[in-house]
Order: structure tokens, then sequence, then C-alpha cells
């Protein structure tokens, strides 16, 4: 791959971009409703007047499409950094957003969500989406105490605490499923294969802010998680602070996974398969491959929620599930062609 | 009370809801049912005694509650065997042909009842009714369960059914789909439901909710006020017609979502919250009289 050009970087960010903006557009232009690009736009910019009293082409965009649209890309970028992060401080290709257990404590969350219900709701979030959160928090602390050997992170303790973790929760996940009504644990068990439509606004400006600014500081380290994939011996020998890095990364990047899983459930393959197919596209150079994978992420996750939205409408299929669908035999082909050209 | 069948009567061969057949030389005498609305159909049908156990979901009628229990989703096989059963009785889901299979194994009789529909709901008490011996008391509650639908069904005020929504969990939003036995106790109890496709249980989009514009939404929920409770939240979806009038209503799971013999008082209950406008008080029988 050609050493990383200013010009390349430019290049490649801008077309992304345009295509994160054509995707979005095409995305809150479908759905079982019609609404045309210039109701749409007249509906953006306040100027729409209703056909009738029950004209609801106003609330479907703003209120539906378009936080679920907003929230599409705000969650698929953050699996796809996060899963590029960790590959690098893992220094492991296999490592995602759901392999360090932080997912599995939000699902268990989610599965007691289906048992309790909290009063009231903190800034718009359902009950599901809170405990969510305080599973995937606790998962990551015990995380951390774990895999701490002689005062450093190790990548080798760190994995494998985390898979036994996910193994451990998921036995709870299952203990719970024998106390819930049937009727309850089918709406638990499909939030749980994704589920993107149960935010508002005025949610998505608290959380927002807060993904963007965790997915900025994680761009910013480009060059240092370059370097790390070297290993952190050589990274150090380099003026890399290997173990801040590392431990930063984690933090991070886990804080993100469980906001990302807290509103959206387990939507799986967006944090391999992107920066794999990034990787093997534009190369491994951190300082590309990480805001690469925020628009990637974005788009991936936005035109797998269109399908999931419009394929068997008006029923929604689970958007883990087109994501998987898609997002396996693309990356297996991928791997197929790599063989056949004798270049992997 | 129907007198039990002697023994030297024909034998009563019955069929399950999974195909299969079994011959009652005599009726049973101790059984158990791990399906509640079967708990229930038992309890209706004075059969009080011969419950021996129940599963762990089986709530009502109070007496049920005291029955030594079997277990939940998986029963407890040993526990089963152990109260010595002549009849264990089920719902038709998936697990239950293995469950059942292995009960044939063990040589304890095993059915599986799942209606999916009303009349089919009164046609299996019919049957529960032979298979114990219970015929005419059996006949009689399903004569008095047919009275009370048709007085609910003759009440229905005239013009357009009101577009009902269902909602059986909501994050995500779950309806219950046509072919279902929740979505024929919508239409008896005189509503339009939304049409969510042909699986049991489809989820659905707040989208398609606002496209359909439910005039009254019901939410599986055993707390009364839980309709009143939700309106807030639900204000921001002032397009829904059902909002704008307040129309929301908490429905009971045990009620609607069981296919025994409460299944008319759960169609009386959404039936006088559908037509609540008409001044339609329908009075509400005890089950068991």
């Amino acid at each position: 791959m050609k050493p990383l050009t200013l010009r390349r970087t430019v290049i490649t960010l801008a077309a992304l971009s345009g295509l994160l903006a054509a995707t979005a557009v095409g995305s809150a232009l479908l759905g079982p409703e019609h609404i045309g690009l210039g109701r749409a736009v007249a509906i953006l910019i306040g100027r729409d007047t209703p056909l009738s009293d029950s004209d609801i082409g106003r609330t479907i965009l703003l209120h539906i499409r378009l936080p679920r649209i907003v929230l599409a890309a705000l969650v698929g970028a953050t699996l796809a950094v996060t899963g590029a992060v960790l590959q690098s401080i893992l220094r492991n290709p296999l490592a995602e957003p759901h392999l360090i257990g932080v997912s599995a404590g939000a699902a268990l969350g989610v599965m007691i969500a289906g048992l309790v219900e909290l009063p009231g709701a903190l800034v718009g979030l359902t009950t599901t989406s809170i405990l969510a959160f305080g599973g995937g928090l606790s998962a990551l602390i015990v995380l951390y105490q774990l895999s701490k050997v002689q005062g450093r992170i190790r990548p080798e303790t760190l994995v494998l605490a985390g898979v036994i973790l996910n193994g451990t929760l998921t036995a709870g996940i299952m203990v719970l499923t024998t106390y819930l009504d049937p009727t309850r644990f089918v709406g638990r068990v499909v939030w749980l294969m994704g589920n993107l439509g149960s935010l508002d606004l005025g949610t998505l400006s608290v959380i927002g802010p807060f993904l963007l600014a965790g997915m900025g500081l994680l761009c910013l380290q480009g060059h240092r998680l370059t370097v790390m994939t070297l290993g952190p011996d050589t990274a150090q020998s380099l003026g890399i602070r290997a173990e801040f890095v590392t431990r930063a990364g984690l933090v991070v990047s886990a804080l993100l996974i469980a906001v990302a899983v807290s509103v959206s459930g387990m939507i799986g393959f967006v944090g391999i398969v992107i920066p794999h197919i990034l990787r093997r596209l534009i190369g491994s150079d951190y300082r590309l491959l990480l805001p690469a994978s925020v628009l990637s992420g974005a788009i991936f996750l936005i035109v797998a929620d269109t399908v999931a939205r419009v394929a068997l409408s008006p029923t929604e299929v689970p958007v883990g599930l087109v994501t998987a669908l898609c997002g396996g035999p693309f990356f297996l082909s991928l791997l197929a062609k790599r063989r056949t050209m004798g270049a992997a | 009370m129907g007198a039990p069948a002697p023994a030297s009567a024909e034998p009563v061969v019955v069929r399950d809801d999974l195909g299969r057949t079994h011959a009652f030389a005599a009726p049973p005498e101790r059984i158990v049912s791990i399906s509640p609305a079967l708990t229930e159909a038992l309890f209706a049908l004075g059969l009080d005694d011969a419950v021996v156990g129940v599963s762990d979901f089986c709530d009502f009628p109070e007496a049920a509650r005291a029955k030594p229990k079997v277990g939940g989703v998986t029963p407890n096989i040993e526990v089963i065997v152990g109260l010595r059963p002549d009849l264990v009785l089920g719902t038709g889901g998936i697990g239950m042909r293995e469950f059942a299979a292995r009960m044939d194994r063990l040589g304890i009789p095993a059915l599986g009842f799942e209606p999916n529909s009303i009349d089919a709901v009164f046609e299996r008490i019919l049957r529960l009714g032979e298979v114990t011996g219970r015929r005419e008391r059996a006949q009689q509650l399903v004569e008095r369960l047919r009275h009370r639908l048709d007085t609910v069904t003759g009440r229905r005020p005239p013009g357009l059914p009101p577009r009902v929504l269902y909602l059986v969990d909501e994050d995500p939003y779950i309806t219950v789909g046509a072919g279902s036995f929740l979505y024929d106790v919508l239409i008896k109890a005189g509503a339009q439901p939304f049409d969510g496709g042909t699986t049991a249980y489809p989820r659905i989009g707040m989208e398609a909710i606002v496209g359909f514009d439910p005039e009254v939404i019901f939410f599986a929920d055993d707390t009364p006020d839980g309709g009143e409770r939700r309106l807030p939240a639900w204000r921001r979806w002032n397009a829904i017609s059902a909002v704008r009038s307040g129309r929301l209503y908490a429905i009971p799971r045990g009620l609607v979502n069981r296919p025994g013999p409460r299944i008319v008082d759960a169609v009386e209950m959404i039936a006088s919250k559908l037509h609540v406008s008409h001044d339609l008080s329908v009075p509400v029988h005890p089950p068991f009289p």
C-alpha cells in the first residue's frame, strides 16, 4: 500500500462523507409511508404545508426516521472505530466490540429490564437502556481489574478474561430467561438482536455528543495506534507510552461500546468487518483507518437498518440479523477472492 | 355435574393438537397440567382434586397456587413422574413434542392442546370434558361462555370497528399477528386489529404504528393504571388518535394470553374499553359460578 499522504487522506474521507450523506438521504426517503424528496426538503426547512389534518409526513420524517438514521450512524461508527482500536491495542485481528464482555454485561441488564420497571425515565432513556449501561459498566470494571497483572494491562489476559466473562454473563442471561413471562421473553430477545427504533431526538442530543467526543479522542490516537500494532515493546522504544495508550484506548472504547449497546442491542459484525475491509482497501495506517471506520461504519449500519425497516414491512427484522447476513458472506467472499489472487 | 363414566364403558379416544391419539379406559384421576390455560379449564370442570401438579406459571384460580409445582419453561420430568400422574396436559408448543415423546417412553399419557381461536378453545374444553368424564359439565361451561361471547358481539355498535393496536412489548414494539389466538380475541371484542403479518408476535416500527393510526392502544401489563401511566411518554406521538383521546389501556397478560375459560373475560374487558363512548357496561361474570 502506498504511504499515506494528506491528499489521499482528504480524498478518501471526502468520498466517504459524500457517500454517508447520500445514504442518509436515501434512507430518509424509504419506508412504509411515501415521502418524496421535495416534500422531505420542505419539512426539513420548516416550509411544508400539511396536505390534510391527518397528514403524518412531518411526524414520520422528523420524529421517527431522522432519529433512527442518526442513531444508526452513531452506533455503526462507534462499533467500527472501537473494533479497529481493540484490534490494535489487543494485537488481535479477531478483537471486536462484543469480545470483551462489556456487551454481555449490557445484555444481562436488558434481560433484568424484563423483570423490573424503573420509576420514571431519566432523560428519555428507557429502563432497558439504563440497566444495559449499568451492566456494561460493571463488566468493564471487572474486566479492567482482572486484566491488570503487576500493574500492567496484559492483552492476552484481557482477551481471555473477556471471553470467560462473556460466557459467565451469557449463562446469567439464560438463567433469567426461565423467570421471564414467555411473551416478555420474545421482546427481550428481539431487543438484543439489534434495535435502533426506540430513541427520540432529545435523548440523542444527550448521548450523541458523548459518542462523538469519544470517537474524536480515538481518532486522534491514529499515529500511536499504528505503532502499537508492532507490539508494546517496539512502541515503547519508538517513544509511545504503550501502557497509557492501552489503558486509555480500552476504557474509552468500552465506555463507547456500553453506551452503544445500551441504546441499540448487540449488533454484530460491524466492528470486525468494517475495519478489515478498510485495511484491504486503504491500508493499515490508523491515521486514515480510524476516521474512515467512523464514516464506513455509519454508512453500513444506516443501509442495514433501512433493509431491516423496509424488507418485510410492516414487520421489522432485527438489524443485528441484517448486519450478520450481509456482512458475513461479504467478508468471506473478500477472503476467497484474496485467496485465489494469491495475495492473502 | 356429569356423572363419572363407568369403567366398563367404551374407551374414550382423544386426539390432541400434536396429532397424537390416546385411548382412556377410565377417566384419569391424577392429572399434571403444565399449561396455565388447561389448569384453569380443569378447575372450571370441577377437577380440583384430580389435579396433582401444575407448572410454575399456573396462578389461577387461587387453589392452583397450592398445588405441587413441576417447573416452568422446562418441566422437571422427575418431579412429574414422582407425582404418579395418569395424564399430563401441555400446550402444542415446540418443546411439547419432545416432552410428550418422553412421557410416552415412561408410559404416561400426554396430550398437547394449542387452540388458535376462541372457537378452538371451546372445542378443546369439550374434548377435555370427554377425557376426564366431565362431558356434561364441559358442555354447560361452553354453553355459558358462548352465551356471554354472543352477548358481547351482539352489543357491538354499528359502523366500522375501531382500529386497535395491541402491544405485547414496547421496546421494541411487538404486536400480535393475524391468525394468532390473540388476534381472534381482538376481532371478537369488536376491534379492527393492526395486521402485522403472519408471525405470532411480529415486531413493528413506530412508522407503521403512526401510519395505522390506532384509535385505541392496549398494553400487556398487569397493573390497572398501566394505560394512564404511559400517556405522558406517548404524548410525543400526538399524530396517533388513541394518544390524542387518551385511550391507552392496560390488559393483564395472564388474562388475554391464555387460551382457557377466562378468555371470554378478556373479550368482555377489551370490548368494554373499545365501546366506552357508547356507554356499554358489560357485566363481568364470575368465571366459575
